[in-house]
């Protein structure tokens, strides 16, 4: 990698402006921090074991990831640079070859089509009255680090917000949002992704980030959601109470995991000391009734 | 891998050990029980009485409302009748035993067993349930359960008690007739909704408003979003049900933002915005013991340095002599700089040590101003001793007054200021300099 960061460590919680996305995902703290995404990897019915696993090995890059990242860049201006693959996909010798040269320099590789689509969505974003207004430029400063150090249980968390506006709205809140892109952004769907990949407990972690740090008291967590298909359709959300609530929740179990297995410098897997007895699901049941 | 225990033989039960004291209970509640049941049946109720008796406590405002619950369950709002208006109807419908028992207590496995009953002594229809109540906390209404070990004795207590009265709830509703239940369910509401305050609708809606905002800060706007419908035209229904909503909260079965949830609107997003938040504190450096926990802010919407670029320049009062010749690490991220000399190894790696950078970061004017005030009432006057002073408080070195956070700034003017007011301030300063260095070193030693 040419952009090899530089080594950092951090030792005083505080807002992080320039750390890049390597330096803050390469966890700089010394003695080891929780993000919202470790978070997830940690809950049941994760065992412990594969949050240890992955924090030392972290997943290669995906396509899916990339262009999102790409997304990403030109919404919120800043990230790692681009590098634009004049190919219809990475079938060919030559295509793979540039998209590794690009993971190489450090670089997002892209698809020329799907270039083509991102500059839409980023344009698309800046028309939307809302979302225009949310990453409007010069209104916040995009991908800042946090970290902080948990009163219950002193373990080190840290979220990187998409966006940290310079304002509070007229309410007094800090109204946080973070950018999403999804095939279809509609009512339910979204619902259904909240669930599926913890999108309340990255609510709640962010919002406890800002409130740790006394950015603001109250904090208003906003979604913006937006589909990769054209017209790159915008929905921005809040989550409701039940949301929030159990995400809040989910990060203290998190946490105590998390305190729990660093104390004790053991991260179970499944249970080797029973063997599981394990059924069909309620539905299968149900089928397998009708059907016999 | 097995161990012995896992082949142990399996444990034989023993009886528990039973007091002379629980024997005579034994047999006590026995004796109690006929004597009970036999003085319903020569004091049959008079349910004429009991009728006009519910309605005259149905009608009472204080225990309308209490009558209800409400909370949230899996985005669904469940209400019903309380223990405590049922508790009540047994009382006055008569010849009605209830209550819970703590059967049994373990506090090494952490769970108690718990019996509900109500009776009809008359009727003889019992409904009993005997539950074990886990020590936890469950921090969630629904879904995902967080279960928070109890090890205080009265919040074991509290769980117990909090849970039996669920299981009495039910074992009352079983026992007393359901439409002696419902008819006061209804004499509740109708009491809620026309109080006999003496007040008009109008000013009773005023009136509520100003509870709502000043017992839960919620405004107009919330209460008119939560029920559905302008201030203007709320009924004496709506009125009842927030008074029950006002009930649960103030039980803690729901939660201020759950029933008043402040909505996001596009207004308040492309509205009229707010200097800045006080972009950031941060907390002293290094390893140490979280230091003096989260510092609250002093005050919310500081109107200090918005999040621009220009310091909002602390000043380096008096500063006699040579202007600090070291650059201060508010300026990009230092390249080669070795870390400085407090901080523990850390890491085998080069590593840079990358501050918060940011003017908000810095304390302001007011803050330096102060803390040189009250060090100099605590006769440190020089520069470099005030640099000294104030780096052993917060657990790192201070170059100048610039490397001052606002946070850390907070939090040593309070201890300052509780230095000052001490008998003897010099020698308190003195003292707890030294602590600080020895717990520095110590802390120092152990987060390697």
């Amino acid at each position: 990698m040419t952009a090899v960061a530089e080594r950092v460590v951090i030792t005083r919680p505080g807002v992080y402006p320039d750390l890049t996305d390597e330096q803050y995902h390469g966890d700089p703290v010394p003695d080891g921090s929780l993000s919202s995404s470790g978070a997830k990897l940690l809950l049941p019915p994760n065992p412990p074991a594969l949050y240890h696993w992955r924090r030392r090995n972290p997943e290669p890059p995906r396509a899916v990831f990339d262009f999102g990242k790409a997304a990403h860049k030109l919404v919120l201006g800043t990230g790692p640079e681009l590098a634009v693959v004049d190919a219809p996909d990475w079938r060919t010798a030559k295509a793979r070859a540039a998209r590794a040269a690009a993971y190489e320099a450090g670089h997002v590789p892209v698809l020329a089509h799907e270039h083509a689509e991102v500059l839409g969505m980023a344009d698309a974003i800046r028309r939307h009255p809302v979302a225009g207004r949310l990453f409007e430029p010069g209104a916040g400063a995009a991908e800042q680090s946090l970290f902080w150090i948990d009163d219950d249980t002193g373990v080190w968390r840290r979220a990187r917000l998409d966006w940290l506006p310079h304002r509070i709205s007229s309410r007094g809140r800090l109204i946080i949002p973070d950018y999403k892109t999804c095939d279809s952004a509609d009512r339910d769907a979204v619902s259904k992704a909240v669930e599926r990949y913890r999108y309340h407990l990255q609510a709640a972690w962010y919002s406890e980030a800002a409130q740790a740090l006394g950015l603001a008291e109250q904090v208003l967590f906003l979604f913006v959601f937006q589909e990769r298909k054209a017209p790159h359709l915008i929905h921005v959300v809040e989550l409701g109470a039940l949301a929030l609530r159990t995400g809040h929740d989910l990060s203290r179990q998190a946490l105590a995991i998390y305190a729990e297995c660093t104390a004790a410098a053991h991260w179970p897997g499944y249970s080797a000391d029973e063997i599981g007895l394990v059924d069909l699901p309620p539905w299968a049941r149900t089928t397998e009734r009708m059907t016999w | 891998m097995s161990t012995t225990l896992d082949l142990a033989p399996p444990a034989v039960p023993v009886a528990p050990r039973i007091s002379q004291g629980t024997t005579i209970e034994q047999s006590r509640a026995v004796a109690e029980v006929q004597a009970a049941a036999i003085m319903a049946r020569q004091f049959p109720r008079d349910e004429q009485r009991a009728i006009r008796t519910m309605q005259e406590a149905c009608a009472r405002p204080s225990l309308a409302k209490i009558a209800f619950y409400r909370y949230r369950r899996g985005g669904e709002v469940v209400t019903g009748p309380t223990v405590k208006l049922l508790q009540e109807l047994a009382r006055i419908w008569g010849n009605v035993a209830f209550g819970i028992h703590e059967l049994s207590i373990d506090h090494t496995v952490g769970e108690s067993e718990m019996l509900a009953y109500a009776w009809d002594l008359e009727g003889n229809t019992r409904s009993s349930q005997t539950t074990i109540v886990q020590h936890v906390r469950d921090k969630n209404v629904d879904g995902t359960k967080v279960a928070e070990r109890l090890v205080d004795r009265r919040d074991v207590y509290e769980a117990n008690t909090n849970n039996a009265a669920r299981r009495l709830r039910e074992a009352l509703r079983r026992v007393l007739p359901g439409w002696f239940v419902e008819e006061a369910e209804e004499r509740c509401r109708h009491t809620l909704e026309n109080p006999g305050d003496g007040l008009t609708l109008a000013q009773r809606v005023a009136k509520v408003l100003r509870g709502l905002e000043n017992g839960f800060n919620v405004d107009r706007v919330r209460a008119e979003a939560h029920v559905g419908k302008p201030a203007g035209e709320w009924t004496a229904w709506d009125l009842a049900q927030l008074t029950i909503t006002a009930e649960s909260i103030k039980r803690g079965d729901l939660r201020v933002d759950e029933a008043f949830p402040l909505r996001a609107t596009r207004a308040e997003v492309t509205g009229a915005t707010t200097p800045a938040p006080a972009v950031q504190q941060a907390a002293p450096n290094t390893p140490a013991p979280v230091p003096v926990a989260a510092p609250e802010q002093p005050a919310a919407p500081t109107p200090a340095a918005p999040v621009a670029q220009q310091p909002a320049a602390p000043i380096e009062e008096p500063a006699p002599a040579a202007p600090p010749a070291p650059v201060t690490e508010d300026v990009p991220p230092p390249v080669d700089e070795p870390p400085a000399p407090e901080e523990p190894p850390a890491r085998q790696q080069p590593a840079a040590d990358t501050r918060p950078t940011g003017s908000a970061l810095a304390a302001t004017r007011q803050q330096v101003n102060r803390l040189a005030a009250q060090l100099s009432s605590l006769q440190v006057t020089s520069r470099e001793a005030r640099l000294d002073v104030l780096g052993t408080l917060i657990g790192h070195r201070l170059v100048s007054s610039n490397d001052l956070t606002r946070a850390e700034a907070t939090t040593v003017i309070d201890l300052l200021e509780r230095i000052c007011a001490a008998p003897e301030p010099a020698r308190a300063l003195d003292q707890l300099l030294v602590e600080m260095t020895e717990a520095a070193d110590t802390g120092t030693e152990g987060g390697a």
